[in-house]
């Protein structure tokens, strides 16, 4: 672990305290430090624009009410995403149960708005659509099944080693690399035409 | 990677930094160094991937969900730590409210106990009365029940 990691996870620990002993100002400072991360996680992982944001406040939630009972065996970001995947799997398989029907909003069923309204804040979001490697990318991450895409982008994306991510998903060692291989086959084989015409530009 | 399947972990560890010995192998397999181009160049556009902004509403959402969420009866909140306690008076309770009733089932049983043991004996008398010879003293006929004559019919056997 680095000089600054190590110093970030002192900082978990100490805000951790805090929380165990009922104190909310720090658990809001927890919540200002993650919501970032495990919204993005989450909104890849539950593409729908409104729901992603529900379930990462319920990500939050749960994270206070189960933090008497986490004892540090796990690091504190492994913990946070732990929970955030599982209630995206949740999420996941009660949607895939639930009849489903088409969004006049997001007819597309993938998050993408069918028409898309002026505006002219600052969003990142649309810039990022104005990448098109980065919109393909995206949508090729998105067609990969859970399992797959959970440890792709908690190793790719947040940086969790994957000692992490086996215990943030309860899957041996082994498995955490077999799925990360696989995901990244699927993806060299759905980005291969697009590599070759980047890598040529 | 033909042929090369079986190290997929070594080849993941060696894309990511973790395992510099599977480069002996890579340098000399050209469809892994391939391979491990590729798996490289995907790993650098998935980590490029923009990080999503969450809606300024998130962290007031939290705050008014964990508010409402307090004002559950503590019972609700306490019930993970209270399953251990709760079964064991569960059990505490069924105790008390069942030891009577297995009193009262004990004398039942016994009085069933009684009355099979007489209806064995009235049984092995008709048997003997019919067994032995009219006039020994053994086979004297049973009684029926005092002043029940439904049984009448059923000792009344010499008209069958």
């Amino acid at each position: 672990m680095t000089e600054a990691g190590r110093d970030e996870s002192a900082l978990d620990a100490d805000l951790v305290r805090r929380c165990q002993a009922n104190d909310l100002a720090a658990f809001d400072i927890i919540v200002s430090r993650y919501k970032d991360r495990i919204y993005s996680y989450v909104r890849r992982m539950v593409p729908e624009d409104g729901e992603a944001e529900d379930v990462a406040q319920e990500v939050f939630v749960r994270a206070f009410q189960g933090i008497q009972r986490y004892d540090g065996r796990a690091g504190f970001t492994t913990w946070l995403f732990r929970i955030a995947t599982n209630l995206c799997v949740d999420r996941s398989r009660y949607r895939s149960r639930r009849p489903q029907s088409v969004s006049l909003s997001h007819p597309h069923g993938d998050g993408r708005p069918a028409v898309d309204p002026p505006d002219h804040r600052y969003d990142p979001e649309r810039i990022v659509l104005q990448n098109e490697m980065s919109a393909v990318v995206e949508r090729a991450v998105g067609r990969l099944s859970d399992k797959l895409k959970t440890v792709l982008l908690l190793h790719d994306t947040q940086n969790l080693s994957y000692e992490e991510i086996a215990q943030a998903v309860s899957v041996p060692l082994g498995t955490v690399k077999s799925r990360l291989f696989l995901a990244r086959e699927q993806l060299r084989e759905a980005l291969r035409e697009y590599m070759r015409g980047s890598d040529a530009k | 990677m033909n042929g090369c399947e079986k190290y997929r972990e070594r080849l993941m560890e060696y894309v990511d930094g973790r395992c510099d010995s599977f480069g002996d192998h890579v340098a000399v397999c050209e469809s892994c160094r391939q391979a491990v181009q590729e798996l490289r160049r995907v790993r650098e556009l998935v980590a490029a991937l923009p990080m999503h902004r969450a809606p300024d509403s998130l962290a007031e959402g939290v705050r008014v969900r964990l508010a409402s969420r307090k004002k559950l009866p503590w019972v609700l909140a306490a019930w993970p730590r209270l399953v251990p306690a709760a079964a064991v008076a569960a059990a505490a309770i069924a105790a008390l409210v069942a030891l009577p009733r297995i009193g009262a089932h004990q004398r039942e049983l016994a009085q069933a106990q009684d009355a099979l043991h007489t209806m064995k004996d009235l049984h092995a008398q008709v048997q003997l009365a019919y067994i032995l010879p009219a006039d020994s003293p053994v086979a004297a006929r049973p009684k029926p029940p005092s002043g029940g004559t439904e049984y009448d019919d059923l000792y009344d056997l010499d008209g069958m």
